[in-house]
């Protein structure tokens, strides 16, 4: 009796639950279905009717297409999945409340509802529920599957043949710089995204700013009568020196930190870049063009053997492998040398410590060169750029195209990056200053903040912010001068560019790098404490890595490399 | 007797379910659903397990793959390292933690004051209702080489290291700091069975001479016995399942090869890789042997004390 009772609950529970899902599954596949067909047939709708206009007025479209405000005489809404910016997210709820928005909002008449509930798992989810708003701004190509798969499942939609009609201020930055539209796009041309850039709008150049590279008390050398460091050799010269003297005056000599080291490949990468390697696939610097694993090559055995020389010898924190960042040591001015990024929030800690201590001096290191005369560039500004790109589930295709065009035509640069003229920023003398107004608050923000109501030159929107932008912010430091030579000094790069593998390529490659790095990372720190021994067990290490099949997950990337190469 | 007997059980559920109708509304009905919705209706999302699931499509539309990920996970190098790890990070866990609570309760049932009983619940109880990052962030700066346990360690003669880096340190770490945000909480549990000791019992041995100790082991701990079987079998039943949250806030490259258990090589390839139909086969895997060792543990001591889940 009890045991048919429980057999009977089981299956009715089964069935209910079975039945729940089932119906449920298939009203939202046929409401899911529907939209996309309607999109599809909006899009093909879209662009036959326009391919007949585009082969009369191709020159046309090619250099203007110009939009008409506001792009529609209905107020349209649109929604927007974007990541708020730490330092906006600090003073307001979404980015509705930048005075540049609400300047687009009048002259294009489309409201935008701002989601800015973005990390991994919210993306997932999103993608996972079919239910995507308009434009998404996102790491598409860290997406399962990767770009190609979020075509292909029409998540977002291929926008090679609608972006030169709707959005032709971006297709024509893309047409003057060949370079970084062949980085944007994939491999057979599919344009998808619209990405961030720092723009010369007078000369339509893409500039770059290197904001990561090595960094070194500058006082502590004058203190000790020493030249900046060159080579790594030199460098391992000036953290003994470091080490052995009572540099910050406590009176105690062995609080110090030569080198300070947090967790990651940041700080690591760098110090390989000297020995011509990195933690990663990269291109081989003695043959350009063939694709390398970092880890088992003969100069990381080297980069390894210099990491290990300096644990050894505490020039580096002992806790290196388990300390969250290196910043901890940095702001208690305990650091003779790192490498970090120069964020505004890295910035405003040296200036706390600067009000301490009047002495105190952090500055840029070029890129050091290595035993071998490597000195690569690992610094990897442009790999993976974040991009808005269309999803099919929007409605207004062209008024998305040309809402998001806005932001890289001149005027839209100019004004995406400084604000209202008048109110946040003015000509003086042909040139657009920020005002100090805006820069100082009374509510305790910082600069970054302050100005953050009005502009969005600080942010990773993708618009073509202008590059003055940075030649009058204090909070931007390391983007002027002396900063940006000593870190544009990298001989090589050996960085991957941004390549776009195939649907299969990419789960094959995730799945064999997933089991792959993980060995390999316990096994470099394994290294560099000491634990495995560089002279026995290398080879040893090198095999496994082998035997765990790298040379396929090389293979995926040169193959992904050779396409980037013929785009 | 004979005519209640003959009530088949649907006429005694129905007259049940009329006598009690709102007991069952507001109290069965709610919870049935909530197990059917948040426990039932997930499971149909387990087929993944044998599917090449991408998240782009629907369950149904994924392409069948058999055992395929099963297998990969069995020849994965990281099978025998993680179920090694998980075994045995359960079994201390299992020997040193699961004894703690009941020795607790125990020591404290024998406290006569009750103010000073009442304080040392409270303060026993307190580190389970601080979070697990918390915890994790003391441990950490705790284990650092400047750090108190450091401190003790050198006080007594040793020498200091970074103790998370160490593989020899790491699971007694993470053992003992399960035990001290646990074992006033798991006591509870216990106080209550102790309570409901019949007290004659304790005066009967009091006349025939048996000492405080002797008590304790031959009236308390038989009271409390068929409690802790149960709980001894729940936990064995959860064998297989380390938590994730706690290992992967302490491990790092260098503790991996004693700390990586299956449940964070789960959080890894799905929430860190994305490979979702893997991750779910493995936690499926670990699932069936939580089951196996449930039921094995449940017919055993069926067997041997008469205590049982069902």
């Amino acid at each position: 009796m009890k045991k048919r009772l429980i057999a009977l609950l089981m299956c009715a529970l089964m069935l209910i639950g079975s039945m729940a899902c089932s119906s449920g599954e298939t009203s939202q596949n046929d409401s899911s279905a529907a939209e996309t067909s309607q999109a599809q047939e909006q899009s093909t709708a879209d662009s036959a009717g326009d391919t007949s206009q585009a082969e009369d007025s191709q020159a046309e479209a090619e250099v203007g297409g110009e939009a008409t405000y506001p792009l529609s005489d209905e107020p349209v809404q649109l929604s927007y999945y974007i990541r708020i910016n730490g330092a906006m997210s600090a003073t307001m709820e979404t980015y509705a409340d930048v005075e540049f928005f609400k300047y687009l909002e009048e002259l294009t008449n489309v409201q935008i509802q701002w989601d800015h509930n973005t990390s991994d798992e919210t993306f997932s989810m999103m993608i996972a529920s079919g239910e995507y708003p308009d434009m998404i701004n996102w790491n598409l190509g860290n997406a399962a599957g990767g770009v190609p798969a979020l075509l292909e499942d029409e998540v977002i939609l291929d926008l090679t043949e609608l972006m030169p009609q709707y959005a032709p201020a971006y297709y024509e930055w893309m047409q003057a710089n060949p370079e970084e539209n062949r980085a944007f796009m994939l491999d057979d041309g599919t344009l998808y995204q619209f990405v961030n850039f720092n723009a010369n709008v007078e000369t339509k150049d893409i500039v770059y700013f290197k904001i990561k590279g090595p960094q070194i008390r500058q006082d502590w050398l004058d203190q000790l009568g020493l030249k900046m460091p060159t080579t790594t050799d030199e460098l391992y010269d000036v953290l003994v020196a470091f080490r052995d003297n009572d540099m910050n005056g406590n009176g105690d000599t062995t609080d110090e930190i030569p080198f300070a080291i947090g967790k990651g490949t940041t700080q690591l990468g760098v110090i390989a870049g000297s020995f011509g390697t990195r933690i990663d696939m990269h291109n081989d610097p003695e043959n350009p063009g063939t694709i390398v694993y970092g880890p088992i090559t003969d100069n990381f055995r080297k980069f390894l053997e210099y990491m290990n020389k300096l644990y050894t010898e505490g020039l580096i924190n002992s806790d290196f492998a388990v300390q969250d960042s290196s910043l901890s040591f940095i702001t208690q001015g305990l650091a003779g040398f790192t490498v970090d990024s120069m964020g505004s929030g890295l910035i405003a800690n040296h200036d706390n410590l600067k009000l301490e201590n009047e002495k105190y001096n952090y500055v840029s290191v070029p890129w050091l060169i290595g035993p071998d005369g490597y000195q690569c560039n690992v610094d990897d500004n442009n790999a993976n750029p974040r991009g808005t790109a269309v999803t099919t589930a929007c409605e207004n295709v062209e008024i998305a195209l040309r809402w998001l065009d806005y932001a890289y035509t001149d005027e839209g640069s100019l004004l995406s990056t400084f604000g209202i003229e008048g109110e946040s920023f003015e000509w003086v003398d042909g040139y657009p200053t920020i005002m100090d107004e805006v820069k100082t608050n009374d509510s305790g923000w910082s600069e970054e903040q302050s100005i953050s109501r009005w502009m969005l030159g600080s942010i990773n929107y993708p618009n073509a912010r202008d590059y003055r932008f940075y030649e009058q912010m204090n909070l931007n430091e390391p983007y002027k001068g002396e900063i940006q030579d000593n870190w544009n000094l990298a001989t090589e790069d050996i960085t991957m560019p941004p390549v776009v593998m195939t649907t299969e390529e990419n789960s094959t490659y995730s799945n064999l790098m997933a089991d792959i790095s993980t060995y390999v990372e316990a096994a470099y720190n394994e290294f560099i404490i000491g634990e495995r021994s560089l002279e026995t067990d290398w080879d040893a290490y090198v095999q496994s890595v082998i035997d765990m099949g790298i040379e396929e997950a090389i293979a995926c990337k040169q193959a992904a490399y050779d396409r980037y190469q013929q785009r | 007797m004979a005519q209640v007997a003959k009530k088949t059980f649907w006429q005694r559920l129905k007259l049940d379910l009329y006598r009690y109708r709102y007991l069952y509304l507001f109290f069965a009905l709610p919870l049935l659903l909530y197990y059917i919705v948040f426990k039932y209706v997930p499971l149909y999302g387990l087929q993944i397990a044998f599917k090449d699931y991408r998240i782009t499509r629907t369950i149904w539309e994924c392409p069948w793959v058999g055992f395929e990920h099963f297998q990969d996970f069995f020849s994965s190098i990281y099978f025998f390292r993680t179920l090694k790890n998980t075994l045995i990070i359960s079994c201390l866990n299992l020997v040193f933690g699961f004894p703690a609570p009941i020795i607790f309760a125990l020591l404290l049932n024998e406290v006569q004051n009750s103010k000073f009983k009442k304080i040392v619940q409270t303060v026993t109880y307190l580190p389970h209702f601080v979070s697990t990052v918390v915890i994790c962030g003391l441990i950490v700066s705790f284990s650092a080489k400047d750090g108190l346990f450091n401190d003790i360690i050198e006080l007594f003669g040793g020498t200091r290291s970074d103790l998370l880096m160490s593989k020899e340190a790491f699971r007694p770490i993470y053992i003992a700091s399960g035990i001290w945000s646990g074992f006033g909480w798991g006591s509870i549990i216990y106080l209550s069975a102790l309570s409901s000791v019949d007290q004659e019992q304790y005066e009967a041995a009091y006349i025939d001479g048996a000492k405080r100790f002797q008590r304790m082991i031959y009236i308390t701990l038989p009271g409390i016995l068929p409690t802790i079987v149960i709980k001894l079998i729940m936990e064995v039943g959860s064998l297989m399942s380390v938590g994730h949250e706690k290992i992967l806030l302490l491990y790092s490259p260098l503790t991996y090869e004693v700390a990586d258990v299956i449940s964070t090589y789960v959080y890894r390839k799905g929430l860190v890789d994305n490979d979702y139909s893997y991750s779910t086969a493995v936690g499926l895997f670990n699932s069936v042997i939580n089951i196996i060792l449930l039921v094995f543990t449940n017919t055993v001591s069926r067997r041997l004390t008469d205590t049982s889940l069902w």
